[in-house]
Formats: C-alpha cells, sequence, structure tokens
C-alpha cells in the first residue's frame, strides 16, 4: 500500500452563498449543503452529553445559589466534579436556594435542589443536617464545594468537622490524583492526596465543559431537624453598608461614568437611587470629574459587581479587563457601533443624561408604588 | 470590667510574614485579641497552644496581652484535645479566622466547637454581651452585615476587617509574662469529631497553579466555529423608543434577575 495519504475529492464540502465550493474538516452532517439550509449561520453546535455509563459512584457539588443563579465560583466547583468524574461516576449538584437557570449546562447529572435554605437566613444547624441527609443517600466519595466567605465555605468547615472526614481548605489546583493549596501566606506550596472533602478557591477550574449533564432535577424538602437539633443562635437579619462606604471591589451593584456623562450629579443621583456604588473610566478620572480611587479597568481597580451600568463609556479592553467578573452589564451609549455593547447584556442607545433622568423618574414612582401597596 | 461572673478566652497562635518569614503576631488573632479586650478588658485569658519559647509570642505582649498562657502541645500534635480540656470552663472562646504558618485552614474553631459541643460563628466583626445575650454582627461580602443573637458559650471566630484598634507598645512587651498553663486533667476520652488529617508535602517555593480543565477533543471546523462564534452572546440592545420606554426596560432587565428588590 501507498504510504501517501489520499484525499477523496468528492468529500464533505459546503456551498458558500457566493458559490465556492468549501471543504469542511470533521464536520458530520451531510455534505454540499447550502448554509442558508441550515438557516443557523455561524452558531456553536449544541455540546453531547458527558460519556456515561450507569453511575456505579457519585461525586457531589454543595453550593449555594444566588437570587435563583450559580455565580461563577458554584459553577467552577460542579464543573470541576463533572471533570474529574469518572464514566460510571455521577455527579449530583445540591443547590442550596431557589434554582432557575440551566441544570444541564453546569454538568451536573442530577440536581437536588434545596429551596429553603437559602443564604438570606443563618441556619447552619439545618443546612448541616440537611446536607449530611443527602451525604447519606448517595454517600459520594468526593464532596466539592466552593471556599467563600459567602456561607460555602462555613458550611463546608462544619461538614468536616461533623463528618470528621479527611479535608483540603483553599484549594488553588486539583486533579483526579492530589490537591494542592498555597500555604503560609503564600510563601508555601503544599500539595496531597485528593481528600473527601475539597473546599476549592475561585479559578482553580474552568467552568466552560465541553459537555452537558444528563441534569435530573430534584426538589428536596429538608426535614423539619430544629426539633431534634436546638438552633442556639438567632438570626437577626441582614444589613447592606451603605454603598458609598464600601470600597469598589466589594461593591454588588455599580454605576459607572465615562466621557459621555456630562452632568456627575445626575450619576451620583442614579447610583444613590439603585444604592449602587460610583465608578468611572479612565478617561473620566483623568479630566478630574471622578476621584481617582473610583477608576475602573487595567490601571485602576478590577470589580466583581452583580451588577454593572456602565454610562457614557466605550469599553476599551482597558476598561473591560476591569470588568470581566462582573456578572450582569448593562450600558447605555449614544453609539450603536462601540465595543462595549458586545460585553454588554443590555443596551439602551440614548443620551446618558435624558436616560438617567428618566431612569430616576420611573425609579421615584415605582418606589411610591411600592409604598403605597405596603402602607394598603 | 469587674464583677462579670463569664470568662472569656482568645486563641492566638504563632505568625509570619509570608514575605519576610518573620516571626510575628499573627495579623488575624491580633485583632481577634483586641476584639477580645473589648469586651472583656483586663479579664480577657490569651491561650496558645504550643511552645513557651516561640519568639512570636512576644508581639502578643506588646499589643497589649498581660499574660500569655502557653498550654504546652509539641508541633506535630493536634492542639485540640489539650485547648478542649484547658478551656471548657471558659464561657466565650475567641479565634482568629486562619493561622499565618501552615495550612491556615480555619478548621479549628469548627473542630473546637464541635468538640466542645458548642455553636460556632464565623467571620465576626464585633460582639457585645447585653444580660446573658450576644449580639454578634457577621461580616459577608458584598457589603452586607448579619446580626445574630448567640449564647454566651460561643466560640467566635473573628474577621481580620474587625473595627478594633491594634497599638504596638514596647513597654508592654518588657512587662507582659508568658506563662506555662496551669496542668489540667485531661479529659479520659479524646473528642471524637476531629478531622482526618492529611499527608500534606510541602515546598517551600510556591508555583502557579494548574487550572483543571476539561479535556476537549475537537476538529479544526469546531476550533474554527468557537473562534468566529465566541459562546458570549453580545446582549440585546435597544435602540428605538423614547428614553422612558428605554428607562423602562432597563428597570425591568432588573427586576427579571432580581438585581434590585423595589
Ligand atoms: C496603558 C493604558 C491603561 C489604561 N487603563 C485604563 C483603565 O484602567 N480604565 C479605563 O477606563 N481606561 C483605561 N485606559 C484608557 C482606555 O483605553 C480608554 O481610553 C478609556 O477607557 C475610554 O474612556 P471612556 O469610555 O470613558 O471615553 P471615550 O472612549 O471617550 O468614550 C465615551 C463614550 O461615551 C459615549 N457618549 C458620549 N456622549 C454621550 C452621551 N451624551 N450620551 C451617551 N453616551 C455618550 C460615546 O459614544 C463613547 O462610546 C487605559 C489606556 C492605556 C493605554
Ligand atoms: N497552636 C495554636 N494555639 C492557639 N490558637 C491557635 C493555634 N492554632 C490555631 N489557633 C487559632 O485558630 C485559628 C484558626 O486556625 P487554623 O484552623 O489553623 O487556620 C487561628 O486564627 C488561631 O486563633
Amino acid at each position: 500500500m501507498s504510504i501517501i495519504k489520499r484525499i477523496d475529492p468528492r468529500r464533505q464540502a459546503k456551498l458558500t452563498p457566493a458559490g465556492l465550493r468549501r471543504i469542511v474538516l470533521g464536520d458530520t452532517s451531510p455534505g454540499d449543503q447550502h448554509p442558508s439550509a441550515r438557516a443557523t449561520g455561524h452558531q456553536a453546535p449544541p455540546k453531547p452529553a458527558r460519556q456515561r455509563q450507569p453511575s456505579k459512584q457519585w461525586f457531589m457539588a454543595v453550593v449555594h445559589a444566588d437570587r435563583g443563579r450559580l455565580d461563577e465560583h458554584a459553577r467552577q466547583v460542579i464543573a470541576a466534579a463533572a471533570i474529574l468524574a469518572t464514566p460510571d461516576t455521577g455527579v449530583v449538584a445540591v443547590i442550596l436556594g431557589d434554582f432557575s437557570g440551566s441544570a444541564a449546562s453546569t454538568g451536573a447529572d442530577c440536581v437536588v435542589v434545596v429551596p429553603d435554605i437559602d443564604r438570606s437566613q443563618y441556619q447552619p444547624e439545618r443546612a448541616v443536617a440537611a446536607v449530611i441527609a443527602l451525604i447519606r443517600d448517595y454517600d459520594p466519595q468526593h464532596i466539592f464545594m466552593p471556599d467563600n466567605g459567602d456561607g460555602d465555605g462555613d458550611l463546608g468547615r462544619r461538614l468536616i468537622v461533623t463528618l470528621s472526614g479527611t479535608a483540603a481548605t483553599h484549594v488553588a489546583e486539583l486533579s483526579d490524583k492530589h490537591v494542592a493549596a498555597f500555604w503560609s501566606g503564600g510563601a508555601q506550596w503544599a500539595t496531597a492526596g485528593l481528600p473527601r472533602f475539597v473546599l476549592l478557591e475561585a479559578g482553580a477550574a474552568d467552568a466552560q465543559l465541553p459537555f452537558t449533564g444528563v441534569a435530573e432535577m430534584i426538589k428536596h424538602q429538608p426535614p423539619e431537624t430544629g426539633l431534634t437539633q436546638k438552633a442556639q443562635c438567632r438570626d437577626l437579619g441582614l444589613h447592606a453598608v451603605d454603598a458609598a462606604h464600601i470600597a469598589l471591589e466589594e461593591a454588588d451593584f455599580i454605576v459607572s461614568g465615562g466621557n459621555g456623562v456630562r452632568n456627575v450629579d445626575t450619576l451620583e443621583a442614579l447610583a444613590h437611587a439603585l444604592g449602587a456604588a460610583i465608578g468611572a473610566s479612565r478617561v473620566a478620572v483623568d479630566d478630574g470629574r471622578f476621584a481617582r480611587n473610583k477608576q475602573i479597568g487595567a490601571s485602576g481597580k478590577s470589580v466583581s459587581a452583580s451588577t454593572y451600568i456602565a454610562v457614557g463609556i466605550s469599553g476599551a479592553v482597558q476598561h473591560l479587563q476591569g470588568i470581566k467578573d462582573c456578572r450582569h452589564v448593562i450600558a447605555i451609549n449614544r453609539d450603536a457601533g462601540a465595543p462595549i455593547i458586545k460585553r454588554a447584556d443590555l443596551t439602551v442607545i440614548g443620551d446618558a443624561e435624558d436616560i438617567m433622568r428618566a431612569l430616576l423618574t420611573a425609579l421615584g414612582q415605582t418606589r411610591n408604588v411600592t409604598n403605597k401597596t405596603e402602607a394598603a | 470590667m469587674t464583677g462579670t461572673s463569664w470568662s472569656v478566652a482568645v486563641l492566638v497562635s504563632a505568625g509570619r510574614h509570608p514575605q519576610t518569614g518573620a516571626s510575628r503576631a499573627c495579623r488575624g488573632d491580633a485583632i481577634a485579641m483586641a476584639l477580645g479586650r473589648k469586651i472583656a478588658g483586663d479579664a480577657l485569658r490569651i491561650v496558645h497552644a504550643g511552645s513557651a519559647d516561640e519568639a512570636a509570642l512576644k508581639d502578643y505582649l506588646a499589643l497589649g496581652a498581660a499574660t500569655l498562657e502557653v498550654v504546652p502541645v509539641s508541633s506535630h500534635e493536634n492542639p485540640i484535645p489539650a485547648l478542649v480540656a484547658h478551656l471548657k470552663d471558659v464561657d466565650l472562646i475567641l479565634t482568629g479566622c486562619r493561622t499565618e504558618t501552615g495550612a491556615g485552614s480555619g478548621l479549628l474553631p469548627y473542630a473546637l466547637a464541635s468538640a466542645l459541643d458548642r455553636p460556632v460563628i464565623a467571620n465576626v466583626l464585633s460582639a457585645r454581651i447585653e444580660r446573658e445575650v450576644m449580639r454578634v454582627e457577621q461580616f459577608l461580602p458584598k457589603g452586607r452585615r448579619r446580626s445574630i443573637a448567640a449564647p454566651l458559650n460561643t466560640v467566635l471566630s473573628v474577621h481580620p476587617h474587625a473595627p478594633v484598634p491594634l497599638t504596638y507598645a514596647f513597654a508592654r512587651q518588657q512587662s507582659g509574662r508568658i506563662t506555662p498553663a496551669l496542668p489540667s486533667s485531661r479529659p479520659a476520652a479524646q473528642p471524637e469529631n476531629l478531622y482526618t488529617p492529611l499527608a500534606w508535602s510541602v515546598e517551600p517555593s510556591p508555583r502557579r497553579p494548574v487550572r483543571l480543565k476539561a479535556e476537549e477533543i475537537r476538529s479544526g471546523h469546531d476550533r474554527m466555529l468557537s473562534a468566529v462564534a465566541p459562546e458570549s452572546k453580545g446582549g440585546s440592545v435597544a435602540i428605538e423608543g423614547s428614553s422612558v420606554e428605554k428607562a423602562q426596560m432597563l428597570l425591568m432587565y432588573l427586576r427579571d434577575n432580581r438585581l434590585i428588590d423595589f
């Protein structure tokens, strides 16, 4: 046989709108199709499900939902469990708090939602009891959790001491064999075998998965454990620190002004009405309209707010770098071609001043409405 | 504060400066100690499990400890059983969030509370005692705080942002004393709720962690596709309409995603 690779001249090809024949590598869809027949055009193909055999054992990820969604850290933790799972291992994601997002894209094969136990209430005994009951049910080999200051890190440590399993916290790197973490404030690097409880730092795993999970959804009603276990601490409620007094890096809601904002007073009024902190682009800071410590971007601060409203900001890469961890980005801009639009989840085209004023009026109105209904 | 019937202790560990490696008081534990002094004044007991020769301990004297009790524990031994025996009659126990040397897992307050069968509250910013109940303020990310009413016999791990002053005085470092703790009768039974230690191997030079990524077998075509059509969607764009309508749309987005609650 000849060692020269032979090329089939009639192999799969597509016709472009210009009538050119283009050979497509690795595409299994029938060839010689006109692209208009696949009206979707350029679009990522749907992801396949993770290769599976019936589950002989389980990995578990336990995360809190935030307002019905999972944050990046939580998604990374479920993804880590799904990546490390062998084909005969199922991934069960326990989501505390109500959840309305897509379960399959997280990579989980089974999603247990415990809507009763969410972040807004302090009830560690109930959370521990509910998760332990689930751990008894599934008997997972490994339990993955985010190591954060927002409930998961606390719950994880309670589980570790209650079940006295092997555990690693602040895990910055992991594989199917090992975990590794920084020790002594970053001066040392320690590795160990993969323990039963793995509390992951943010960024230890990539949340983007090439596959999906089976994602069977189960709603779980935690047993009333208040009777067996006395809740020793009483929750007196949450309150927010005035947004103007917390560091930008910590803020959850930021209204940010750029070169398109002429009237800073309007922006400040809007931020106040929304309970948001104020940020700015470099041009606006250089111009003296905002203080230097408000600058967001490559040479300013990196923020991780859930909501970021960019008013009159073009969206230069240096600015986008600072907001890469923001979840919902909303842009107000005059220019329908500004690069911020590619990043924003919602863009409103129009004059910044007009729209901010309209928002302020609308906020005034809606606030009055809620007040009235409360009074009624 | 005199005439109080309850006792307060703070646990302090030996710290190291992460860059220079110099012995020092662990920052977080020094803040816990300052909060303890705010609650109990000079009646606060300051406890370390380890060796009395530890150089870092002198720092705590300078930061306001008049006497520091050292429970003898060798460095490879789990300090929990000794601490449980030593602290079982103390009402309120404060700790830092994590140690500066070694794992700094922050598990000790949980293990201690579990062994003593007491509640534990993490990330505490302040605590006030009002008639046999304690009012605790807890730090949460994103500028939120939570208030909790807790019994006196709670273990509190103190957040490093707790608003307490730290003042260093050389004179106090000279006048303070480091004393071995009075030997206490150890409980016959070891507390069962000890987390199992892992076998760690430690390297002195940290490296960049490798991110866990899913292995992807993709054809050239798929790679090209993902380059031209990245998964990130550009969002919706509102061009038409008056500014009032656009403002309504923006508000609707905020409400739909539960980003505002009014
Ligand atoms: C090394 C380096 C580091 C940098 N670091 C940073 C950084 O950390 N942070 C940062 O922000 N920048 C940084 N920059 C600058 C960055 O490249 C951009 O120049 C800057 O972000 C642009 O700011 P802007 O969007 O406010 O202004 P412009 O680019 O002037 O954009 C203004 C936008 O507002 C819109 N607009 C104008 N008038 C109105 C109106 N009436 N109503 C509505 N919209 C209106 C316009 O359409 C435009 O899109 C850096 C640059 C360099 C070279
Ligand atoms: N050897 C020790 N002696 C006294 N307190 C300690 C000791 N080790 C840890 N602690 C306390 O427990 C907290 C958490 O420690 P760790 O769980 O080791 O990160 C620290 O901030 C200290 O307050």
